[in-house]
């Protein structure tokens, strides 16, 4: 079997580099900014929750 | 302990060893070796790529061979699930980002990256480590409802694969596990000795408890690494 000639070490590197600039798609991008919305408005309906329950006539 | 080997000076250290039946004819890399081979802002990676090139390489198309131990390997990974990490955090916080991130963990990314900045000042790679890391994971969980869906969403989204498609490269740069179980490796009787310095000599604890017994009835070998002297 003929033997493979080793990769040059610029090419590792760059081949290392290509895989560490690799950025997760558009896709997930606004996925990710789906969930985050949904937890803003998650919080901000707690949070008015919690205003509702403190109203001192509540506990009259 | 044995000698260190400047760069500069390897290919002559090696030449009369060349043909030696008791020397290893093959070189264990330490994780800094690997992390500036890989990574260019590391302070050491145009010289170790340089000596990759013109030492050790050569040397390889003629049967020298490259490994790594366990530890080293997943010393490695590590330091590349942190670096994955923290580009792509800060990446998300940049002001022309398309992510939406909620405001206490861009804060947090955004001091997390001033100290980090110091760092590199210092001569350290610009890396968070895990504590930094775990605090912009605090931030980014404050929220009681999905504010931790979204960090795990992240993480499995920039990690998932990566670390394996980082394994394939490293081997197929032709760097292999140091194994007791490799027939090749027992065979060939490719073994080392080791030392520090981008070739120093193997200190008898770590050629004991990480070397395989059957190299070692060799009388010395290689083991690359970066140090400052």
């Amino acid at each position: 079997m003929k033997k493979k000639k080793p990769i040059s070490a610029r090419e590792f590197h760059e081949r290392m580099k290509t895989l560490r600039e690799r950025r997760p798609s558009p896709e997930f991008v606004e996925k990710f900014n789906k969930i985050m919305d949904d937890d803003e408005k998650h919080e901000r309906e707690q949070e008015r929750k919690k205003k509702v329950a403190r109203r001192p006539e509540a506990d009259l | 302990m044995g000698k260190v080997i400047a760069f500069s000076e390897f290919t002559s250290y090696y030449e009369p060893l060349r043909k030696s039946d008791d020397f290893a004819h093959g070189a264990i890399l330490d994780t800094n070796i690997l992390i500036a081979l890989t990574y260019d802002v590391n302070i050491n990676s145009d010289e170790v790529e340089d000596f990759f090139q013109t030492a050790l390489l050569p040397e390889k198309e003629h049967g020298f061979r490259f490994f790594t131990t366990v530890n080293t390997r997943s010393e490695y990974l590590d330091f590349d699930r942190r670096l994955i990490m923290t580009e792509n955090l800060r990446d998300i916080v940049d002001e022309n980002s398309a992510w939406k991130d909620p405001s206490r963990a861009r804060t947090q990314v955004q001091y997390q990256s001033g100290i980090l900045k110091r760092r590199e000042q210092q001569g350290s790679d610009p890396v968070f480590n895990d504590t930094q890391i775990n605090a912009i994971k605090s931030a980014f969980s404050a929220g009681r409802h999905s504010g931790h869906e979204g960090w795990l969403a992240l993480c499995s989204r920039v990690l998932e694969k990566r670390l394996d498609d980082v394994e394939t490269e490293i081997q197929g740069f032709g760097v292999d596990y140091i194994s007791q179980h490799d027939p090749d490796q027992k065979e060939q009787g490719h073994p080392l000795a080791a030392g520090d310095g981008p070739a120093a000599p193997l200190p008898s604890e770590y050629l004991k408890n990480a070397i395989p017994k059957y190299w070692s009835d060799k009388t010395g070998g290689i083991l690359v690494s970066v140090r400052c002297l």
